[in-house]
């Protein structure tokens, strides 16, 4: 029961990466990195980590995808180019992809002991009252630490992603839409342009609510 | 070996009878909903289908069943498909760690009335409630309409903003059980129910949940005076049939879940039985239904910025405040 | 039942997966999807590391990445976005320059 159902999870996971490298559409990579997601969340099971297997689906699964998601619709992003023109860069890239793998697979093997058996650990291990144990003793620093990034992260991605124009009282000028000044003046020459050549005005400023 | 499928069996067993009872509730609160609703309203609902429409869900079921399933041109057929299935399973799913009562005793083997007694119990709807998501960010796009888009797009953002007050909310009990099992947590609830101890962390649980599952005052995203129903407006037949459910079926999980965080379960009050557990929990859960429908039958619907901002500004604070205030007992008292 | 070990292997081929998907890519967003592929190879390495040697701090140092990649995925689609308003595209070829 157990290797059959890693070698499923494994299966999953690395066929659903490497549809997400390759597929065009960019909302079928994310669905595709949702499986992949979902997939190693199992696999923190299977290696009694339960905890970290929730988290994983709340936060990866749960919060970032569905932001990727959120930024690809807003940003309306259509199906991509998978690879370069030419198609020596594609072998190349996999080459190293595959020198990358087997390298570190390399250092696993030297790594760790021989033998398959896994050590006893205590009963709960990895289980919330364990990890939080940890968290709240030894990693308390970094814990604190942690949470000011997150504040951090918001405060910059509202600053970064802000739409100048659209706040009130705001001094920024876009370009292509003057003060109001400056379009009173635009439509003034518009008139006199009009009136001395009979014509319909050409010259509009863009944005110009009145036009 | 014998006894693995013993156990296996029992579990199919389970899975087979609260489901069963589960779908069927899921029929009868729509038509719960539409009496309650009309006599609010001051009119009678469904009453001709049936013994004063009793029989109105199957008439229901019939006609969707039977109505053809149109996918409009330009669409993600893959998408399309998927999304009410996402949902759908998302909603059925969370049910699987919800205690209908204590264990019970049947031909020497002990039945605990729960499919999986998770330790991270909590943990697990939050989860399973975050990938719900999928399904009307999914739907939304799917539908090649600029209305679903905008709809499906509204709605994801109110459910991913009231996710934080919902689990925050429920750190709550978490803190007083000391505990994630969901039965510990009933458990801890034998002399005085939690909504009692937290009734803060109560209200913005339910108003949370309102959010969550897209009901008055929060349903702007797929109100059908509204954005013309939101993510769900391409969609007819078996397909829309699922998103409904799906809907009604969260409404019922919420307040299954309200009930075992912090209406006490399964406990009673004055006798309490193994038996009559389930009986309790059932009650208590159509007591928290039907607040759900009284509040849709009275309250107007919050424009989309008003209530983003209530989840962001009020309901935030409040369930953090909520959490320091218990904190602050819990160890006040243990001191 | 099932060795750490294969985890580890399993680990590092999601992570060549995603090396190669930022080498050949050139959309914006899936770069960075790919990044974050990176990151959950990572973290299943060292959830198996931890299950191998009996120590939950492994699970907690995925903790603080789950926390990291999140704060990291906010800020960096903030900046795609920002990038997108001003050129109209994600294509990494062309945001090359400074300025302009």
């Amino acid at each position: 029961m157990g290797p059959l159902l890693f070698v499923l999870l494994a299966v999953a996971a690395v066929a659903s990466s490497v549809a997400m490298v390759v597929h065009r559409s960019p909302i079928y990579s994310t669905l595709y990195m949702v499986v992949t997601f979902a997939a190693t969340a199992v696999m923190f099971v299977l290696l009694d980590a339960p905890f970290i297997a929730a988290l994983q689906i709340i936060v990866y699964a749960g919060a970032i995808i569905v932001l990727f998601l959120f930024v690809i619709m807003f940003l309306n992003l259509k199906t991509g180019v998978l690879i370069e023109r030419r198609r020596g860069p594609l072998w190349l890239a996999i080459i190293l992809g595959a020198v990358v793998a087997g390298e570190l697979a390399a250092v696993v093997n030297h790594g760790t002991a021989a033998g398959g058996a896994r050590p006893a650990v205590p009963e709960g291990f990895g289980s919330v009252e364990s990890v939080a144990g940890l968290l709240f003793t030894r990693y308390l620093v970094p814990f604190e630490i942690t949470s000011i990034l997150l504040i951090v992260g918001m405060v910059g991605a509202v600053v970064l992603a802000r739409n100048e124009e659209a706040l009130p009282g705001a001094t920024f000028d876009p370009p292509g839409v003057g003060s109001i000044e400056a379009r009173k003046d635009a439509a003034a020459a518009n008139d006199a342009a009009a009136a001395s050549t009979g014509e319909q005005p050409q010259v509009v400023a863009a944005g110009d609510p009145s036009r | 070996m014998l006894d693995a499928l013993g156990s296996l069996g029992a579990t199919a067993l389970k899975v087979a009878i609260i489901f069963g009872i589960f779908l069927t509730m899921v029929a009868y609160l729509v038509y719960v909903e539409r009496k309650v609703l009309g006599h609010i309203q001051m009119r009678r609902g469904p009453l001709h289908v049936g013994f004063h429409g009793l029989l109105q869900p199957l008439a229901d079921g019939v006609k969707l069943f039977l109505k053809e399933d149109v996918i409009p041109e330009g669409a993600d057929r893959a998408l399309f498909a998927l999304a009410p299935a996402i949902c759908v399973a998302t909603a059925l799913s969370t049910i699987a760690v919800i205690p209908f009562g204590e264990s019970v005793t049947v031909l020497g083997r002990t039945i605990h009335l729960q499919i999986a007694d998770l330790n991270i119990g909590i943990l697990y709807i939050l989860a399973v409630t975050s990938l719900g998501v999928y399904g009307i960010i999914l739907g939304g796009w799917a539908s090649n309409n600029k209305f679903a888009l905008m709809g499906g797009l509204r709605s994801t953002a109110q459910v991913v903003s009231y996710e934080l007050s919902l689990g925050l909310a429920l750190v709550g009990p978490l803190m007083l059980a000391g505990s994630l099992r969901m039965r510990t947590i009933i458990d801890a609830q034998a002399e005085v129910w939690f909504v009692v101890l937290q009734p803060l962390g109560f209200l913005i649980y339910l108003v949370s949940a309102l959010a969550e599952t897209n009901r008055i005052p929060f349903d702007l995203a797929e109100a059908e005076s509204e954005l013309v129903a939101g993510y769900h407006v391409e969609y007819s037949g078996m397909k829309f049939a699922f998103f409904f459910l799906a809907e009604y079926a969260a409404m019922i999980t919420v307040a299954a879940i309200a009930t075992a965080l912090f209406l006490g379960g399964y406990h009673g009050i004055g006798f309490n039985s193994p038996w009559l557990g389930p009986v309790w929990f059932l009650a208590k859960m159509t007591l928290v239904l039907l607040v759900f429908i009284w509040i849709r039958g009275t309250l107007p619907r919050l424009r989309y910025d008003q209530l983003m901002r209530f989840g962001w500004k009020v309901l935030l604070p409040l369930s953090l405040i909520n959490i320091m205030i218990t904190g602050a007992v819990a160890l006040w008292r243990q001191g | 039942m099932i060795a750490p070990e294969a985890f580890l292997y399993l680990a590092a081929v999601l992570f060549a997966v995603g090396l190669v998907g930022v080498v050949v890519r050139r959309e914006a967003i899936i770069i960075f999807m790919c990044i974050e592929l990176m990151l959950n190879a990572v973290n299943l390495t060292f959830v198996a590391f931890s299950r191998l040697l009996g120590s939950i701090d492994g699970q907690v140092i995925v903790f603080f990445s789950l926390a990291v990649a999140a704060a990291e995925v906010v800020v960096g689609l903030a900046i795609i976005v920002a990038i997108f308003r001003e050129r109209a595209t994600t294509d990494v070829d062309q945001i090359n320059l400074l300025k302009f």
